[in-house]
This record gives structure tokens, C-alpha cells and sequence, in this order.
């Protein structure tokens, strides 16, 4: 590109030098002649009409052609000093001729007047071809000289302009290296300033796509690895107890723990294949939305909780400062009922567990939240709870397959409403369904 | 009869793991978490470790960096290649995927503890003495005479006492994969091993599946460490 430019530029100034050069030479040698060729036909004038009035005055004191040639050889000799050669001999030519013989210009003609004679006149100019030579070769070598500094000249140009290409190049070589951080200093302020502005944010907005990808593969493979996980501990436990009841000897006892052992695992795999269920069938949900009673809904959850709220000596407590609220009563109940839930677990290793469940009304809207003092969410993981299979603990110990959050989020979407929560480890976690009074959003998440 | 340290958080497969090392003989100890599993390995009295990756407190790569005098076997339900790789370069023994087999766990601890020369060599029942280094079988202090396929049973159902097993199984444990033989030749066998070693009622025929070696747990396997 560089080079492809250099040459054209260069052959360009070359091509304009030496034309001109051409030109000059040719025009100042033509104008040369043109001076020369009137100089001697001036002087040829001159010579013939003095002449003809000599001979007249020779031929009229009655001179004979003796004196003639003597005025003739005077002119030759007089000229001659002006590099004219002259001589006249007898005769009649019809016009007079002139001829350019280089280094010489020739004129023949015959004198005016009555006379029987023809002047031969030849200016020689090579002294003038001589300095137009000189002149042109000057042209010349001076054509030389600049096309040589030309090409300094615009080499040292020509690098200075592409500069800026050269850095631009490197830079979108390490790029497409893999190396997505690198960026273009822009410090001018011209065309090349906005190209490379307009690259660096092109650079940015590879890297941002970059990375959304290689987080969504990491959050992907995470749901994936979760999945089999989950799994496969209750099928380790279901294939391994059904397998020891096949294989080894058992009593009455043995046989009630295990069936109930792997009764219990398969209806954990139904809960998670139901969950799943409902998570795909949320996806093409369209909620038939209602007045729901929140006060017969808190009712309610209390009442399929009590048993479990009592075994774990849990203080539930209601809060209500909203009477109705719009939305699918089943999916609110499942929200709830999944919120309480976690809430429980949160609360299983302390003894004075107490959660809260609140309805408030304000004027943007309703929330509804639950409220525990149970162990709290890591802040690292806030971000991900709502994440297919996602747990905070690592090792998955306590409770569900970690389905439940996601399912509230997107009953919160299918109600045009925001799943917030909020958690301090140790102190406690709140999760909150805040739904904007304005219509929810018609489904289709 | 080894001793094994089971590291499992899930109490389910941890106790069904116990249950199928007990039936083979072995005494083994539940710890729930990583750092009891290394707290637990401190008193070197362990055999095996049965160590699961994902558990609270410590996983399983960093329990095993801490306890390298013990044969390790993971037990996960990562199948990863990655995972594998990483679990035999921190010099685990073994791997076994959730969900695993009865046989096939036993199988793996047997072949670990043989390498690591901590199986059993001699098996005793109710008078009966088997020896498997020399091949030797006596009963109430009389050499028994055994064929070597009638020995090769014997063994299958030593090292899988108190499993039932069935014909197609034992005729490819104690025959090979490639024996075109048909499971009548089993019934002759066993009937053989029952009658040389009065062993009517130990050797169970198991209803629609096949025999089962049936041995009070716990008490007449021994260890003999060959160092």
C-alpha cells in the first residue's frame, strides 16, 4: 500500500518534472531560431540594399567589377567579426532562399536593383546551439537533482502519513490475536483520529460481546454440571438402595428404611421435573390476571406452612397494609409458598427463627416480601440465586435442587413485577415481589 | 476386612455405601464434610478413603492434597474428562461416577486394596479355611480337593459375600467374558462347592436371579499385610 503509493506519487512527479523540463528546452530552442532566423534576414536586407546602393555608385563613377569585388571583400571582412560569412557572384536566382544548415543559416538572393549578381550570406550559430546545449543540460541535471531530493522528500512524507495506519494495523493484528483489551491512541484530532476512534469502539464492543458469550457458556456448563449433579445423587441413591434390596439380605426393618429412602429421593426427582414443568410452561404463559384478597392469600400460606413453621419453631408473623392485589392467584400462592420455604431452611440451624411476611401499598404499586433472620446469602452470590440450579452452598446440602428462585422470578415477569432481595450473612435475607400498579405486562417472557 | 473412611455429604449414598462395605466385610467410618474426613485420616487407621469432590467445608481436591498416605477412590457425579484428569494427578487411586453399581464399587475397592496390599488372603467359615495365596481350601482340618474352576467360584463368592449373584454374572466373573458356556455348568458347580464344603446352607440359591454367599458380617475375614 505504502510502497504502491510511493511509486505512483514519485512516477507523477518524475512524469511532470521532465515534461516541463522537456517543454522549457523546447520552446526556449525554437524561440532561439525564431531570434536567429529574423536576426539574419534583417542583416541579409541590410547587406543586399547597402551593397546595391554601393555597386549603384561604383557603376555610376564608372567602375569597373574589380571595385566591386573590393566593396564585397570590405563587407566580408567587416561581418566576418560577426561570425557572417559573405560572398557574391554573378547570376540571377528568382527569390531568395533561406536555409537552416546547423551549425549555419544559409540565405541566397539576388541583390535588388538591376544587377547580375546573387549575395550568398551564412550566419554561423553554434556558438548559440552551443549555450542552448549548456542551458539544456542545466534543465537537466537540476530535473535530476530535485527528483532525487523528491524521493527523500516524500519517503520522510509519505512514513509521517502512515503513521497513523501502521499502529492501527498493529493493533488490529493483536486483536484478531485474541488480545481483545488493546486499544488505538487517538491523540490527533483529524480523519485517521476518528477512524481510530471509531476502531477502539469497535474493539470495546467486541470484548463486551466476548465476553456475554464466555459468561453465558461459563452459566450454561454451570446449569449443566448442576443438572447432572441433581440428578444423579437422588439416582445414585435410588439405583444403589433398590440394587442392595435385589442383592443382599435383608430383614423387615431394612426393607421399610430403604423403600422409604428411595420413595423419598424419586419424589425429590418429581419435584424438580415439576418445577422444570413449570419454568417451560411460565415461558409461553399468558397469566388470566385477578383481584386476589391478599389477607385470605396470607391465610392460606400460614395454613400450609403451620405444620412445618411449628416443627421448626419458627415465630411467623403477618403484616398486611394491602387488601387486594392483581395478579394469578396460583402463581402468587407458588411464589409465596417457595419464599417461605427457602425462608425455613434459612432459619433451620437457628433456634429463635422468626419470618415475616408482608403486603405493602404505597404509590407506585404493591409489594409483597419475605422476611427471615436465618443465615443469609453470601454477597457473591446474590447476583446468581435466581440462576437454574444455582445454591450459594457449594456442596448443595441443604433443601431443594435450587429451582425455586428462578420460579419466582419468572412469576414475577409473567406479572410485569421485579423479584428484589436483599440478605446479609447472618443477619438475615429479605426477597421481595414489588408490582408496579401500572397493567402487568400481558405474559410472553 | 479393611478399614474404610466413607466422605460423602449426602447421608443417603453415604450409608448405602457403608451397607455394601459391610456386606463385603470391610468396618468402615461416615464423615459428612471435608475437614472431618481430614480430622478423621489423622489416626492413619484408614485403609481406603471414599472421598466425595462436591462436599461442605473442604472438596474433595483439597481433602486429598491433605491426606497423602491414604489410597484415595473418588466418588462424583462430575464425569468430566477435566475432573477425572485432575482427580489422578492429585494421586487418587480411582474414580467412580454416580450412579455406580454395587458390584462395581466393591470391585474397585478390592482392586485398590490389593494393590495397596491390604486384602484379604485367608477367609474363614464355620470350619471352612481358605487360603487364595497358596490355593488352598481345608475343612475341619482336612485338605479339601478343589478343580481350579471350582476354586475360581469359590473366590467370586468370597469376594462378593452376602451379594446375590446371578448365573450370567458369576459364570463372567469366575470363567471370563469369553466362556461360551451355559448357565447349567453354574448350578453343577455350585452344587459341587456346596456338597465339598457343607456349604448347603450358606451358599443361598437366590429366587429368578441366582446364589448368595451369606456370612454374618464383620467377623471372619482376615487381613494379612504381606510387608
Amino acid at each position: 500500500m505504502r510502497l504502491k503509493t510511493y511509486i505512483a506519487i514519485y512516477l507523477l512527479i518524475l512524469a511532470v518534472l521532465f515534461s516541463s523540463v522537456g517543454m522549457v528546452s523546447f520552446y526556449l530552442t525554437r524561440s532561439q531560431i525564431e531570434m536567429l532566423t529574423n536576426k539574419s534576414e534583417g542583416q541579409f536586407q541590410a547587406i543586399s540594399g547597402s551593397l546595391a546602393r554601393d555597386i549603384t555608385a561604383i557603376y555610376s563613377r564608372g567602375g569597373g567589377a574589380n571595385a566591386v569585388q573590393d566593396v564585397v571583400r570590405g563587407y566580408a571582412h567587416y561581418y566576418r567579426r560577426h561570425n557572417v560569412d559573405i560572398h557574391v557572384s554573378a547570376g540571377s536566382v528568382p527569390n531568395t532562399v533561406m536555409n537552416l544548415h546547423a551549425p549555419e543559416i544559409h540565405i541566397v538572393g539576388s541583390l535588388p536593383g538591376d544587377f547580375f549578381y546573387v549575395l550568398n550570406y551564412s550566419l554561423d550559430i553554434s556558438e548559440n546551439i552551443a549555450s542552448m546545449r549548456d542551458i539544456q543540460s542545466m534543465l537537466l541535471l537540476s530535473a535530476v537533482i530535485f527528483s532525487g531530493i523528491a524521493a527523500v522528500a516524500l519517503h520522510f512524507i509519505l512514513s509521517a502519513l502512515f503513521r497513523p495506519l501502521v499502529v492501527v494495523a498493529k493493533t488490529s493484528r493483536k486483536i484478531a490475536g485474541g488480545n481483545f483489551g488493546e486499544r488505538i491512541p487517538v491523540s490527533a484530532n483529524n480523519e485517521l483520529a476518528q477512524v481510530a476512534h471509531d476502531f477502539n469502539k469497535m474493539a470495546e464492543r467486541i470484548e463486551q460481546q466476548i465476553e456475554t458469550l464466555e459468561a453465558e457458556a461459563e452459566n450454561k456448563q454451570q446449569f449443566v454440571d448442576n443438572f447432572a449433579h441433581e440428578m444423579r445423587t437422588p439416582l445414585t441413591s435410588i439405583f444403589g438402595y433398590a440394587e442392595y434390596m435385589q442383592k443382599a439380605p435383608l430383614n423387615e426393618g431394612e426393607l421399610i428404611d430403604f423403600s422409604g429412602r428411595i420413595m423419598h429421593k424419586a419424589s425429590y426427582l418429581q419435584g424438580i421435573a415439576s418445577s422444570l414443568l413449570q419454568l417451560a410452561m411460565l415461558r409461553e404463559y399468558s397469566a388470566e390476571m385477578n383481584e386476589i384478597s391478599v389477607p385470605r392469600l396470607f391465610d392460606d400460606i400460614a395454613r400450609t406452612l403451620k405444620g412445618e413453621f411449628d416443627a421448626a419453631g419458627i415465630e411467623f408473623s403477618r403484616e398486611i397494609n394491602a387488601q387486594t392485589l392483581h395478579g394469578q392467584g396460583d402463581l402468587i400462592k407458588c411464589l409465596l409458598l417457595n419464599l417461605c420455604q427457602n425462608a425455613l431452611r434459612a432459619c433451620a440451624d437457628s433456634s429463635a427463627g422468626t419470618i415475616k411476611m408482608s403486603a405493602q401499598h404505597d404509590a407506585t404499586g404493591i409489594t409483597l416480601s419475605v422476611s427471615d433472620n436465618g443465615c443469609g446469602i453470601p454477597q457473591a452470590s446474590l447476583s446468581k440465586v435466581t440462576e437454574p440450579f444455582y445454591r450459594a452452598d457449594k456442596a448443595r446440602k441443604n433443601g431443594g435442587a435450587g429451582l425455586g428462585l428462578t420460579l419466582c422470578r419468572k412469576i414475577a415477569e409473567v406479572h410485569g413485577a421485579e423479584l428484589r432481595i436483599s440478605s446479609e450473612v447472618g443477619v438475615g435475607t429479605r426477597v421481595a415481589f414489588v408490582s408496579r400498579g401500572s397493567a402487568p405486562h400481558p405474559g410472553n417472557f | 476386612m479393611a478399614h474404610i473412611l466413607i466422605a460423602e455429604d449426602d447421608r443417603d449414598i453415604n450409608e448405602l455405601i457403608a451397607r455394601n462395605l459391610a456386606l463385603a466385610g470391610h468396618e468402615s467410618t461416615q464423615v459428612f464434610d471435608g475437614k472431618a474426613a481430614v480430622r478423621a485420616d489423622f489416626s492413619g487407621e484408614f485403609d481406603l478413603v471414599l472421598l466425595d469432590i462436591m462436599m461442605p467445608e473442604l472438596d474433595g481436591f483439597e481433602v486429598i492434597k491433605k491426606i497423602p498416605l491414604t489410597p484415595v477412590i473418588f466418588i462424583t457425579a462430575k464425569d468430566g474428562l477435566r475432573d477425572k484428569l485432575n482427580g489422578l494427578q492429585l494421586g487418587a487411586d480411582d474414580y467412580i461416577v454416580k450412579p455406580f453399581e454395587m458390584l462395581e464399587l466393591l470391585a474397585r475397592v478390592e482392586a485398590v486394596l490389593r494393590r495397596t496390599k491390604k486384602n484379604f488372603t485367608t477367609f474363614e467359615l464355620e470350619g471352612v479355611f481358605v487360603n487364595t495365596n497358596d490355593r488352598t481350601v481345608s475343612r475341619g482340618g482336612f485338605a479339601v480337593d478343589l478343580s481350579p474352576r471350582e476354586f475360581e467360584l469359590l473366590e467370586v463368592f468370597i469376594r462378593n459375600q452376602n451379594i446375590a449373584l446371578s448365573r450370567d454374572k458369576l459364570l463372567e466373573l469366575a470363567w471370563g467374558y469369553d466362556y461360551a458356556g451355559e448357565t447349567r455348568t453354574v448350578d453343577n458347580h455350585v452344587q459341587k462347592l456346596r456338597s465339598k464344603l457343607g456349604w448347603d446352607e450358606k451358599i443361598k440359591t437366590v429366587y429368578k436371579l441366582g446364589y448368595r454367599l451369606e456370612v454374618k458380617t464383620g467377623s471372619k475375614r482376615g487381613a494379612r499385610n504381606e510387608a
